[in-house]
């Protein structure tokens, strides 16, 4: 073997190369097929959790629909899951991004009631600025110690968020919805403009389109299963 | 040196961060808060347990000329495995949080540095010692890091309020300056301690010789036919 340890010869070289990185797929292919499933599992579970959140009690979850698009000049997909009960159509959920977030995509869930009112947001996927950006994203509970050493419980239900409470209820019009500082009508924070103004312009996005291409997709949710 | 010794010594006297500086990347990073710098710290520990572990073991056969590249692809079959595993069973928020530094333990210089320095030169069973006082070295720093950042901008710990009447969150600590501050004090803190060592026995405190510069063969690896 101390043959091997300095060998000079390209050929042995290359091959041996080749064969360390043979092994490396064949471990990779194994760990990959092992954990196909459960990451599968574990992203479902995600959305489903999220899901949850924003929709009223249901017995049945039907969706991903189809090839629904933003009607703003964007063009973003907009995906819509509907909630069921006896078979009935009680409430969608809209999910969409927008980039105009302060560093990178913004990906909100929104819960519509058929009539087209905001039930409840949330956004899924963020990496906006900790303590700035964050909080207008995140919904947070805070534990402090002393509740914890008491054992208290905590609160149940989604945690409040101001500006993301404030679309509840709201429908989207014809005009996109502007923060008061663009001379609009919604709050937000102070240092996290872009934040709020992405938060703002991905809710109007899937609240508009439910309003414009409502039939579409509750034809396309209706006859899922 | 014992098996103790070996996995002592990357938890103190030559702590991965605090005193051979390696992995600066991901520390500064990712330590915004503590539940993040154990995430990450325990996937290092991972990592370079079972890379050093398959590295000494193929030490006697891997030719020194191609030995770097061989070292790589163990490391990156790890991280891949890591990576994998993570996002099927760890908690999704820590999954999202880590997102692109766990493919970017691959190039982490401790897992690297391990597998040059003592993967190929000692028998497996001290190279998997070696490997668990490193990476428990790593996430003790990056806890401890990530725990003074958290506090010191919110008055939170692992997201428990310490101090309940601390409303307001500062920004430098959790921002990429702060993480330099604070490491830097975490610097001068571990020096002075050594240096206080040092005095007390009356001795001047120089850098150990294995740790110094001239000991380090990591770049000659032309150099040496």
């Amino acid at each position: 073997m101390g043959k091997l340890k300095d060998t000079n010869n390209t050929f042995i070289l290359g091959l041996f190369l080749c064969i360390i990185g043979a092994v490396a797929a064949l471990i990779l292919a194994q760990v990959s097929a092992m954990t196909k499933e459960p990451i599968k599992a574990n992203e479902a579970k995600v959305l489903n959790n999220a899901l949850k959140e924003v929709l009223p009690t249901y017995d049945q979850i039907v969706g991903p629909t189809e090839g629904i698009k933003s009607s703003d000049a964007e063009k973003y997909d907009v995906t819509f899951y509907g909630a069921k009960k006896d078979g009935k159509l009680i409430a969608v959920a809209g999910i969409s991004k927008t980039m105009k977030g302060y560093s990178g995509e913004i990906q909100a869930l929104v819960g519509i009631n058929l009539n087209g009112d905001i039930r409840t947001v949330i956004i899924t996927q963020q990496k906006e600025t900790p303590g700035l950006g964050t909080v207008v994203c995140e919904r947070k509970n805070e534990v402090t110690i002393v509740q914890l050493l008491k054992g208290e419980k905590q609160a149940e239900g989604l945690p409040p968020n101001p500006i993301l409470d404030q679309f509840d209820d709201k429908k989207a019009g014809k005009e996109p919805w502007k923060v008061k500082k663009d001379g609009g009508t919604l709050d937000y924070i102070t240092g996290a403009t872009i934040s709020s103004r992405a938060v703002a312009d991905v809710v109007y996005r899937i609240s508009h389109t439910y309003n414009v291409q409502g039939k579409e997709i509750k034809s396309q949710l209706a006859a899922g299963k | 040196m014992s098996l103790v010794q070996d996995f002592t010594k990357g938890i103190w006297k030559e702590n991965p961060v605090l005193v051979l500086l390696l992995g600066m990347c991901p520390t500064l990073a990712v330590t915004s808060n503590a539940k993040n710098g154990l995430g990450m710290g325990l996937a290092t520990l991972f990592v370079l347990l079972g890379s050093n572990i398959v590295i000494s073991c193929i030490r006697g056969i891997v030719p020194k000329k191609i030995r770097i590249p061989c070292y790589i692809v163990v490391i990156a079959t790890f991280v891949s495995v890591v990576e994998m595993l993570m996002s099927a069973y760890a908690p999704p928020a820590i999954t999202q949080a880590l997102g692109i530094f766990i493919p970017l333990i691959v190039v982490n210089c401790i897992v690297l540095g391990r597998a040059e320095a003592f993967a190929s030169k000692n028998n497996p069973l001290r190279s998997a010692f070696d490997g668990l006082g490193m990476g428990a070295g790593f996430t003790l720093a990056l806890v401890a890091l990530g725990a003074t950042r958290e506090f010191l901008s919110s008055g939170t710990l692992f997201e428990v309020k310490m101090i309940p009447a601390w409303k307001v969150s500062f920004m430098l600590p959790t921002g990429a300056p702060g993480a330099f501050i604070i490491l830097g004090c975490f610097l001068a803190f571990m020096n002075w301690l050594n240096i206080r060592k040092a005095v007390k026995r009356g001795e001047i405190y120089l850098t150990p010789k294995e740790l110094s510069c001239r000991s380090c063969r990591i770049c000659s690896i032309s150099s040496e036919d």
